[in-house]
């Protein structure tokens, strides 16, 4: 069900969605209304229903929402906001390996990451105030690892194991921008459309070697039988210039001449048969269809590949017919 | 480059186990922008789009220009019918995170078509 609210504040609006500063608190997890000047600065007022996934308090008692956009906006209307409040803890969700050579013992992954810090969940407990070197294990970032020293802040143990908060402490300028450079990314892909529709392909076909729980697996289903492949249809658009066999070898070599008056040449080894349709009534080739042949014919002309190949007018119209083995150049 | 792209894109082809018309047609489209010869391109989509290619190397040897290039390719194929498939976006991510793409840049190589 909808709700509607008041006027707010759009602070960034990309790959559907929405940032926005509210001075109403709103509840997570429901869908509202919420009307927002777009693209800011112009003055009108647009009415965009979305899904609130994210709230952030800020001073002065005014809140920070990170939310879907239920619709398609038009992409003009989008836009990278520069507030810097955006730039400021911002936390991603996200799952990095992370070791310290100083500790041989610290396995921990890191759960979410901001510029300023990031939380982790551990094998084992942890003290706070602890200083050391965190390694993060960084896929499709440009750098492989990333090595920077932190402070625990909090230490927290319970039934589910060991979490902690840590705080980032570069050691130079390069560090910082490498940390900057890192958030932007894990924040780039958490907000891309385009990660959502990966992660739901995951989630639909995980990948081999991906662990599911035996509960949640179905039970296995029998393979589907082997259906022949379909004819493969290749576009041609050229003009047949011409064919020749080489008797020694049995290869046949078919011309074709492109618009641009380029001939090219296809051999087709080992050609076992042959028949020319229509080649002296039209000799534009619109498509190549190429199959297998059938099983007891693939006995017949001998071991391994056979094809059966099918050069076609606009019309469909067969104009050369020939078996012969996978063609090449 | 070329033969790479092309490997690339028959196995995109071939992720969901069926390959369509429309992804023959856009591939023949596609090699034949990339400089690939006709009689070139009719003998690799043959043999590469006739059966499932045998598994493929995905450490290619390219730059960081004809990757971007080659997935914007591999993102045409992808998003052709407007419905790409769940393996298709997976192989899609995973090369995308091979090659250090961000998926904001996917996001705008996808826009682009």
């Amino acid at each position: 069900m909808f709700s509607r609210v008041g006027l707010v504040e759009a602070l960034d609006l990309r790959n559907g969605n929405l940032t926005l500063r509210s001075r109403k608190r709103m509840t997570l997890g429901t869908r509202t209304q919420v009307r927002v000047q777009l693209p800011p600065g112009t003055g009108k007022v647009v009415t965009v229903p979305i899904l609130l996934e994210s709230e952030q308090e800020l001073p002065g008692g005014t809140f920070l929402y990170r939310a879907v956009v239920d619709t398609e906006l038009p992409e003009q209307l989008e836009f990278r906001g520069d507030d810097p409040i955006l730039r400021q803890g911002r936390r991603v969700d996200v799952k990095i390996r992370a070791r310290a050579k100083e500790l041989p013992q610290f396995q921990a992954t890191v759960t979410d990451f901001s510029r300023g810090g990031a939380q982790l969940q551990l094998k084992g407990p942890i003290k706070q105030k602890l200083r050391f070197v965190l390694n993060l294990d960084l896929e499709g970032f440009r750098l492989d690892t990333l090595a920077v020293p932190i402070e625990v802040a909090r230490a927290t143990s319970n039934g589910d194991g060991h979490e902690c908060g840590v705080r980032f402490l570069p050691k130079d300028a390069q560090q910082q921008k490498d940390l900057d450079d890192l958030a932007r990314f894990v924040e780039e892909r958490a907000s891309s459309g385009l990660q959502k529709l990966l992660n739901q392909a995951r989630l639909a076909d995980p990948l081999p070697g991906a662990v599911t729980s035996a509960a949640a697996s179905p039970p296995p289903s029998p393979p589907p039988p082997k259906a022949e492949p379909p004819a493969l249809c290749l576009p041609v658009k050229a003009r047949l210039d011409g064919y020749s066999r080489n008797l020694t070898s049995g290869s046949l070599f078919v011309r074709f001449v492109t618009p641009d008056e380029t001939i090219h040449t296809l051999e087709f080894p080992a050609c076992h048969w042959l028949e020319d349709r229509e080649t002296a009534r039209c000799a534009e080739v619109a498509r190549m269809q190429s199959e297998a042949v059938a099983a007891e014919e693939e006995e017949r002309l001998g071991p391994g590949a056979w094809r059966r190949y099918s050069l076609q007018a606009e019309d469909g119209e067969a104009l050369l017919e020939l078996i012969s083995r996978p063609c090449k150049v | 480059m070329q033969t790479q792209l092309a490997q690339m894109l028959f196995r995109l082809a071939w992720a969901d186990g069926v390959v369509k018309q429309s992804e023959v047609d856009l591939i023949a489209d596609l090699l034949a922008q990339k400089g690939v010869r006709l009689a070139q391109r009719l003998a690799w989509m043959d043999q590469g789009l006739s059966q499932p290619p045998a598994s493929i190397s995905m450490e290619a040897a390219m730059s960081e220009h004809e990757r971007l290039q080659c997935m914007e390719a591999l993102v045409k194929v992808c998003f052709a019918d407007g419905h790409p498939q769940p393996a298709e976006l997976t192989l899609l991510g995973d090369l995308a995170v091979r090659w250090g793409i961000s998926a904001n840049q996917l996001e705008l190589l996808r826009r682009k078509n």
